[in-house]
């Protein structure tokens, strides 16, 4: 017989025994570093998510900070262009105030010059021309030039305006104190003259202090209180001087336009 | 030549007795357990190291896969049994590469033996698993007609277990052996590869069909059914 029965039982003896002891000694050591091992990975893979998470969130977080320092640099680059804009405007006005200024202060300076110059310019003119015309006259037809000079103011007072006339005879009226000043000694054929021409003029006696003033320059003034007729060269030369200063200014206009 | 190693006994006392069967089911066990305890000492101390420790792992993980794709919900719970069914008949075949070795798989005493395992396992498991009167449900199953019918399928798949290993083993190595006696050089070897692989085989096939049963029997019908019908 093929099945021999005492075998069988044996061999489900010895089978459940082996099943046993492959138990205890092959599945649950094996198992149990199998499922250690998984595990373990899966603790490894956990950290690796968690770590690609913390990774994600770092890198968003600079990248937020990127942006807000990107946002806060072009802010600052505006602010920055825009107080060095204002500083460049504000520097540029002032220099061109300054530059105002040292033109203002320069003409100035240069009208002063000029007006010091012509000034002595025409102090000059009129002592060495009146100088010359008196040497001259003298000289050549033996003339002095101080009785002319009389004339001429004489006859001025006569052809003096109905207005300036009417004025100078009111204030002659409260005070008969008359001063002649001239740049030269008057004779005194030339002060009767005078007076006599005053007192034909005003229906009055003066009483006339003559003067000598060296800076009137070949003239003579009449002033009495706060009126004054005069005629001497100085007159001339304001003419002059004015014309003069005209000319001065319009080349000068000329170069500050270049 | 004798069909089974069980007519060899090498020692009887009274209805006990030893004989080449039980035998080499000792030797075997006995590879295997000592083997098993060297190897997987080491594994418990550290990591894997040596190509067998790997081997085992591989076997033991193969199992335990193969045992999750059958469908049971808890491989761990049934791989002592299973797998011990696995391991003991392919290395009981493996071993048919030693001169003069005959498997005990190639006696009927063993592979009724595991059979009969396989036929008292499948109930207590469903019992364990479902309880007597769910077990019992699956012999009515689909209709109470079936009763009869369920209950041969029982028997005839342990009969259909035991002697297809048996037939399989047995008929390898009295092939082997009548090729020896016509044409002893060469020819043999590569029957004895054929054999090594057959066996190999027959152990997937026993195992698998085991689990299948153990599934079948573990499962609950609403398990069973699809979803929604």
């Amino acid at each position: 017989m093929l099945i021999d029965w005492f075998t069988v039982f044996a061999q489900i003896v010895n089978f459940l025994v082996l099943v046993w002891l492959l138990k205890f000694f092959l599945y649950k050591p094996i198992l149990k570093v199998i499922a250690d091992r998984q595990e373990e990975i899966a603790k490894q893979l956990n950290e690796a998510e968690l770590k690609k998470k913390q990774a994600e969130e770092e890198s968003l977080l600079f990248q937020n900070k990127n942006k807000e320092f990107d946002q806060q640099k072009a802010e600052r680059d505006k602010k920055l262009n825009e107080e060095s804009k204002q500083l460049q405007e504000h520097l540029m006005a002032e220099a061109k105030k300054d530059v105002e200024d040292q033109k203002i202060k320069w003409l100035s300076n240069l009208k002063n010059e000029k007006d010091d110059v012509f000034r002595d310019l025409s102090q000059k003119l009129q002592t060495e021309l009146f100088s010359v015309m008196r040497k001259a006259m003298t000289d050549l037809a033996d003339i002095d030039i101080q009785e002319p000079l009389v004339d001429v103011f004489l006859q001025r007072l006569k052809t003096l305006p109905q207005k300036e006339k009417d004025d100078l005879a009111a204030v002659l009226l409260v005070s008969p104190n008359l001063q002649i000043r001239s740049a030269f000694e008057i004779p005194e054929k030339l002060r009767i003259k005078i007076k006599t021409a005053l007192q034909e003029a005003f229906n009055k006696e003066f009483n006339i202090d003559f003067v000598v003033l060296p800076d009137l320059i070949g003239g003579i003034e009449l002033l009495a209180s706060a009126q004054k007729i005069s005629w001497n060269i100085a007159d001339y030369f304001v003419t002059l001087e004015r014309q003069i200063n005209e000319v001065v200014d319009k080349n000068s206009e000329k170069n500050h336009a270049k | 030549m004798d069909i089974t190693p069980d007519s060899i006994i090498l020692w009887k006392y009274g209805v006990f007795k030893l004989n080449a069967t039980i035998l080499t089911t000792w030797l075997v066990m006995l590879v295997l357990v000592i083997g098993s305890y060297f190897f997987t000492r080491r594994i418990v101390k550290g990591k894997i190291s040596s190509g067998v420790e790997t081997l085992l792992e591989i076997i033991v993980g193969f199992i335990y896969k193969n045992l999750q794709e059958t469908g049971l919900q808890k491989p761990e719970k049934y791989i002592g049994f299973i797998g011990t069914l696995f391991i003991f008949i392919g290395f009981s075949g493996l071993l048919t590469i030693i001169p003069g070795y005959i498997p005990p798989t190639g006696s009927l005493s063993t592979t009724a033996a595991l059979a009969i395992c396989v036929f008292i396992a499948v109930p207590l498991y469903a019992i364990q698993e479902k309880g007597v009167i769910g077990f019992l449900k699956n012999y009515l199953h689909p209709f109470f007609i079936f009763l009869p019918f369920n209950i041969i399928a029982d028997f005839t798949r342990t009969l259909a277990l035991a002697i297809r290993l048996f037939g399989n083993t047995m008929s390898g190595t009295l092939i082997i052996g009548i090729i020896i006696s016509i044409s002893p050089l060469i020819f043999p070897v590569f029957l004895h590869v054929l054999d090594l692989i057959t066996s190999l085989v027959q152990a997937y096939i026993f195992t698998v069909l085991a689990t299948v049963y153990v599934a079948a029997a573990t499962r609950t019908i609403e398990e069973v059914k699809p979803k929604g019908a």
